[in-house]
């Protein structure tokens, strides 16, 4: 039986999907990393300024216990003021279980302070909530991440390194879950070709539950497969009890124009 | 009674036409003191601009995606000439300048990228020291491709071009904080002031293959928008353009020796917008003064982001500068775009002549007491300087050190060498000369666009076609 939380996904997706087969879009995002597409590992800079995108991520990952879970995230973003961004996610999840929290809305906004120099990196904070609008969803989940990025580069070969590091609260924590945790991700980024991205990151972070944490290794390239649109594909294997033993994600970016 | 009302009526009839003329005529003379804001932000801001949105969007590379694509190329060699510049040791130089040349031509004719660059992927090291110089330029390249995919879009109608350019070039101003000018080359080029500075003319003889690359793009760039002029909305654009593209090879191989200027390439476009073309024509001399400045050897990166950020914002939009948009006449206003000719390789041409007309409005305040020959040795210098390479007889080192040679109690005030410094008496100079030759020319009448063009009238009207022109250039 479906339950309402499953039609506001279904909704949402039948709204964004024709986004994803409209031609009258225009990527020009592609070195702007977000979270996600295809790793977890982010940039320091945002959007451009007053530019509108749609994005898409296909997530699978395979649990400990041997099941596939799978996850399809449609996100808009804006360039709201000059140097920051809204980002507005509906994260529809397909467990073997519950489901709990698919349809749950996420909102979140990112503020650029400065361009980097040549020792002092480039710095964002971003602060987000999730309002449990999903399924089984309790409390409101508020969050905060320092976004930290510096070029690497002496020379023309482009390459850098990206450091986010998130504080996640649980307003509803239970009785075996913590009320705040901590993700935080180291992850390098290096240009092949004008049209290739390779990107490789770390991530360790507390799960809800008491005493589970979870390490995370990922690598995937960003393709810009024509100037609308940017292609993403990545992989991760988790190494430690209580990570994913493997995930694997597909994203894709693109600029809408149609307003 | 009837005596006075004619007399009156006449007068208000001299008056109202004296205004009229004053109008038309109008010398919009540059303000009497130039005033550029001096700012030099230790730490920048990252501030992009997104790009103005309508249906135009991406028509370039759909409808000409091969050209596209060599565009790309192009952006990816100005990306990288940065880091060439300022990271080569002065041993160096005469292997990396052939070894760049050689790989971007390879880029250009063989490995064409899909993607449009941003110069910091291409030239990352000086974007840590210089953001807003990369910022400026990603922005006006993304004007480039909004100007060439509203001509490439055949449901603008072609009387609606201009309205939708016009569009595209208040999106480029009103959006960005330093957009470059849409006042001419000759009056940017007097503000910015850079030929007595150190580093003037140290890309073009240190990097004259990589230099005159760089010539070739500012040719091609124009080519393209003239062919799109000539060729209309229909299957008569992509025939213009593949056939002014054919002549690349030939133009690697026979290169200009001069920055070719908007007015020279396409002046049709120009008709249509002297603001979008100015814009170019900034943009491109940006490109050229940004080389100098990083390949000069004797200041550091923080230096030169002070000098940068100077030239920069001198020759980015000032309050007035539209109204002088259209103070600058085309040479050859019906040139073939699909025609590569020998005036086009010629060190001689717009660019240079503006050069020349500068110096020649400072020679009488730096070198008061110079004799006919030291003022016809200054002018050979300069010459010299303006041609790619070391020249023979030309010591190599900045103009304004080949002058003290020529005029050793050569009068500068002090300071004005220095990063981030001007001289305004010598800009307030060089502009009253431009007031004193072009106030009062005539405003670039607007392109007529109410009629889509055919190539076919305009071989009736006398233009050479292809065939005949590749005779001509054997």
């Amino acid at each position: 039986m479906m339950t309402w939380q499953n039609a506001f996904g279904a909704v949402v997706f039948l709204i964004t999907a024709p986004l994803f087969i409209s031609p009258v879009v225009f990527a020009h995002d592609h070195t702007n990393l977000e979270r996600g597409i295809p790793i977890e590992i982010e940039d320091a800079y945002p959007t451009a300024f007053e530019n509108r995108e749609f994005q898409g991520i296909l997530r699978t990952r395979r649990t400990e216990e041997k099941n596939y879970e799978y996850e399809l995230v449609p996100i808009l973003e804006y360039g709201f003021i000059r140097n920051g961004e809204l980002e507005l996610a509906v994260p529809v999840r397909f467990l073997p279980g519950e489901n709990n929290d698919s349809g749950n809305i996420e909102l979140e906004a990112l503020y650029n302070f400065n361009f980097e120099g040549l020792l002092l990196p480039a710095f964002s904070l971003k602060a987000g909530i999730e309002i449990p609008t999903g399924m089984n969803a309790t409390g409101w989940a508020p969050a905060a991440t320092l976004l930290v990025s510096k070029t690497l580069s002496r020379g023309s070969w482009f390459h850098a390194l990206h450091l986010n590091a998130a504080w996640l609260r649980n307003s509803d924590a239970g009785i075996d879950e913590r009320l705040n945790r901590y993700r935080i991700t180291l992850g390098y980024e290096l240009r092949l070709d004008p049209n290739n991205m390779v990107l490789m990151d770390l991530q360790r972070e507390q799960q809800k539950e008491r005493k589970n944490e979870s390490n995370l290794f990922e690598i995937g390239l960003r393709h810009q497969w024509n100037p609308l649109t940017v292609l993403a594909i990545g992989t991760g294997v988790g190494f430690s009890d209580e990570s994913p033993d493997f995930r694997a994600t597909l994203g894709f970016q693109r600029s809408i124009t149609i307003f | 009674m009837n005596l006075s009302l004619n007399a009156a009526a006449k007068s208000v009839a001299i008056v109202f036409a004296t205004l009229l003329s004053w109008s038309i005529y109008t010398p919009h003379a540059a303000r009497a003191e130039i005033k550029i804001k001096k700012e030099s932000p230790k730490v920048e801001r990252y501030d992009r601009v997104s790009f103005m949105r309508g249906p135009h969007v991406m028509k370039y590379f759909d409808r000409h995606e091969k050209t596209f694509r060599h565009g790309a190329a192009i952006h990816v060699a100005h990306g990288k000439a940065h880091d060439l510049a300022q990271r080569t040791p002065l041993d160096q130089r005469e292997k990396a300048d052939q070894k760049f040349d050689r790989e971007m031509v390879d880029l250009l004719l063989n490995k064409a990228p899909k993607t449009e660059v941003e110069m910091r992927t291409y030239g990352p090291y000086v974007s840590q020291f210089a953001w807003d110089l990369y910022r400026t330029i990603d922005w006006t390249h993304v004007h480039h491709d909004q100007t060439y995919s509203i001509l490439s879009e055949p449901s603008i109608p072609w009387n609606k071009k201009r309205e939708w350019t016009d569009k595209a070039v208040r999106h480029y101003l009103e959006k960005f904080d330093l957009p470059r000018s849409p006042a001419p080359l000759d009056v940017t080029m007097r503000r910015a002031g850079t030929m007595m500075k150190p580093y003037f003319g140290y890309f073009r003889t240190h990097y004259p293959q990589s230099n005159s690359y760089f010539y070739v793009a500012h040719w091609w760039h124009p080519a393209i928008y003239e062919a799109q002029m000539i060729g209309g909305n229909d299957q008569e654009q992509e025939k213009a353009i593949q056939q002014a593209e054919a002549n690349l090879p030939l133009a690697l191989s026979m290169r200009p020796q001069r920055m070719l200027l908007s007015r020279e390439i396409m002046p049709r476009y120009s008709a249509l917008s002297p603001e979008s073309a100015n814009i170019f024509d900034n943009l491109h001399m940006l490109h050229g003064i940004a080389y100098d400045i990083l390949t000069y050897p004797h200041w550091t990166p923080a230096q030169k982001k002070t000098e940068l950020d100077r030239v920069i914002r001198a020759m980015s939009y000032q309050p007035g500068d539209e109204k002088l948009a259209r103070k600058f006449r085309t040479p050859r206003h019906d040139m073939d775009p699909r025609r590569y000719e020998p005036w086009m390789i010629s060190v001689e041409g717009e660019m240079n002549r503006i050069m020349v007309e500068m110096m020649n409005e400072m020679m009488p305040h730096i070198m008061p007491k110079a004799t006919r020959k030291m003022k016809k040795d200054a002018m050979a210098q300069l010459w010299q300087k303006l041609t790619p390479g070391l020249q023979d007889g030309e010591p190599p080192g900045s103009f304004h050190d080949a002058l003290l040679k020529i005029s050793p109690r050569m009068v500068m005030m002090s300071g004005t060498m220095e990063p981030g410094e001007s001289n305004p008496i010598m800009m307030q100079t060089m502009m009253k000369g431009w007031t004193e030759k072009y106030a009062m020319l005539p405003e670039l009448p607007r392109m007529a666009m109410t009629r889509e063009p055919s190539l076919k009238s305009l071989q009736m009207a006398g233009m050479v076609n292809t065939s005949e022109s590749k005779e001509a250039q054997k």
